[in-house]
């Protein structure tokens, strides 16, 4: 039996849907011209402006649904990760911007070596691939994979750390490239414990286990 | 020294009263004994047929236990056996049913008290047809009440938060009172002789929603002094009202099953059985 409910959680299937495939092309359209430097900010800015509208209309839908509906079980918890997972999405944008943005702020960074921002990029964009896809899949062995590579990420993020801060005492990295690459590199790690949020929310909407 | 009562003497064993002391004695020394009613292993036949069976439930003191379920798994047949109101209706009753403790079915209880100390309030309002006042201090004159009857009515009413609209008309009849008024009178009437629990069998079933929420506000205020036991077919009111929720299904027999029992958050939030998900997001009952 199509309960009146299940069809307003259709409509936030599908606008979730949308955050989703906005905020993985955000995202790779800012790593993307980081790396080629090139100049996407208006791009992204406007993608951004379009999660936003998202996040507002999902959190009206699933009010109304609550409100009209007064869902329990396994359908309160997907409406309210739902909320949540808006949210994160709209995150994802936001970090987007931010990394987009750096070309502006430190000019042009063609001679940067960017080979640890591309390694790192391709991880993280790997991790948010997996929490949208886990989240469409209800997956929670995929969700709980993401907790091993965000440890990855992070040790990743802190040995590059590391070896930018220790090239000053050898030939000494160029500064603009020195802290265009630390930014970069924290966005990128902030973009994985957003992907991290969304899959403990899919084991919340799965299980019912709250993992946060 | 309530409990006492509920053996009646006349007939008692001479074990029971022993027992019935004990309780006193426990009840006494220990008000806040956590368990107020337990069912174990509850069936209820009428004739060869089962209408609830296996039931294991706890009630704990000072809360809101909600039962509820699709119509006919027994939800009202499990909740008639906490007084004793199937011996009415010619039961068979296997289990046992302890309230603080003690079997409400052993020999030689005191049945009328049991009902006294567990009160019941039905679905549609039963007042009598008499005035406010007599509805409410009718169940004090049969318990042979000796106290200062004006002052217990007028405590049954602000209890039943009807005081206030009734004080200026006590003598009225209780049939010009509006349906929800009436169900508040029950509540007086149930509460007068100072119950232990009360049970509620659909109380806001034939009331609207103004009335509904206040008789929900109502049970709420109550269970600081008592325990309250509610049947209902409205699921969110069991979301709003009660701090625990039993599930009841019927099997392939058509027997009355307890499915999940846990705190009202667990329940509607993650609950372990697959049927009790689809009756509470209303995929089928």
């Amino acid at each position: 039996m199509r309960r009146l409910l299940d069809v307003g959680i259709s409509r936030l299937s599908n606008l979730l849907h949308d955050m989703s495939r906005i905020s993985q092309e955000c995202v790779a359209m800012a790593i993307n011209a980081y790396l080629s430097d090139r100049d996407v900010v208006q791009e992204v800015y406007s993608k951004t402006n379009q999660l936003a509208m998202l996040k507002e209309e999902v959190n009206d839908l699933a009010i109304e649904l609550m409100i009209r509906y007064q869902p329990v079980a396994a359908d309160l918890r997907f409406i309210s990760s739902c909320m949540e997972i808006a949210y994160d999405l709209v995150r994802f944008g936001r970090y987007a911007y931010d990394i987009a943005q750096i070309r502006e702020q430190f000019g042009d960074l063609g001679g940067c070596d960017k080979s640890m921002i591309a390694s790192m990029a391709e991880m993280v964009s790997k991790m948010l691939k997996d929490s949208i896809t886990a989240f469409n899949n209800k997956d929670e062995g995929l969700a709980e994979r993401l907790i091993e590579m965000d440890d990855i990420v992070d040790s990743s993020y802190r040995n590059n750390l590391r070896r930018i801060v220790g090239s000053e005492k050898d030939d000494g990295m160029d500064l603009r490239c020195a802290l265009s690459s630390v930014l970069v590199m924290r966005y990128l790690e902030r973009i994985a414990d957003h992907a991290v949020y969304i899959s403990e929310l899919v084991r919340y909407m799965v299980s019912g286990e709250r993992v946060r | 020294m309530r409990l006492w009562s509920l053996v009646n003497k006349e007939y008692a064993k001479e074990e029971d009263i022993q027992k019935g002391k004990e309780v006193i004695t426990k009840d006494a020394m220990n008000g806040n004994n956590k368990i107020v009613l337990e069912g174990r292993d509850i069936g209820v036949a009428y004739g060869s047929k089962y209408a609830i069976k296996e039931v294991n439930i706890k009630i704990v003191r000072n809360t809101i236990t909600a039962i509820i379920g699709p119509s006919g798994c027994g939800k009202s047949t499990l909740l008639r056996c906490f007084n004793r109101m199937n011996d009415l209706l010619d039961a068979r009753i296997e289990g046992d049913i302890l309230f603080n403790d003690y079997n409400i079915y052993s020999n030689g209880v005191n049945v009328a008290e049991i009902r006294r100390m567990i009160g019941m309030v039905f679905q549609k309002p039963n007042p009598f047809p008499t005035s406010i006042y007599n509805n409410v201090a009718f169940g004090l004159k049969i318990n042979g009440f000796k106290g200062d009857m004006e002052r217990q009515v007028e405590y049954a009413l602000r209890e039943a938060a009807l005081w206030d609209e009734v004080k200026d008309r006590l003598n009225d009849n209780a049939y010009s009172l509006s349906g929800g008024q009436q169900q508040r009178l029950c509540i007086a009437r149930a509460l007068a002789v100072e119950p232990e629990v009360l049970l509620m069998d659909e109380p806001t079933a034939s009331l609207d929603p103004i009335a509904s929420a206040k008789i929900e506000q109502l049970i709420t205020r109550l269970k600081e002094k008592i325990t309250i036991v509610i049947v209902t077919h409205n699921i969110q009111q069991a979301a709003r009202v009660s701090d625990y929720v039993n599930v009841m299904m019927v099997d392939d027999s058509m027997i009355g099953r307890l499915v999940e029992s846990g705190p009202t958050r667990e329940v509607f939030e993650s609950p372990k059985s697959k049927v009790t998900e689809d009756y509470i997001s209303g995929r089928f009952g």
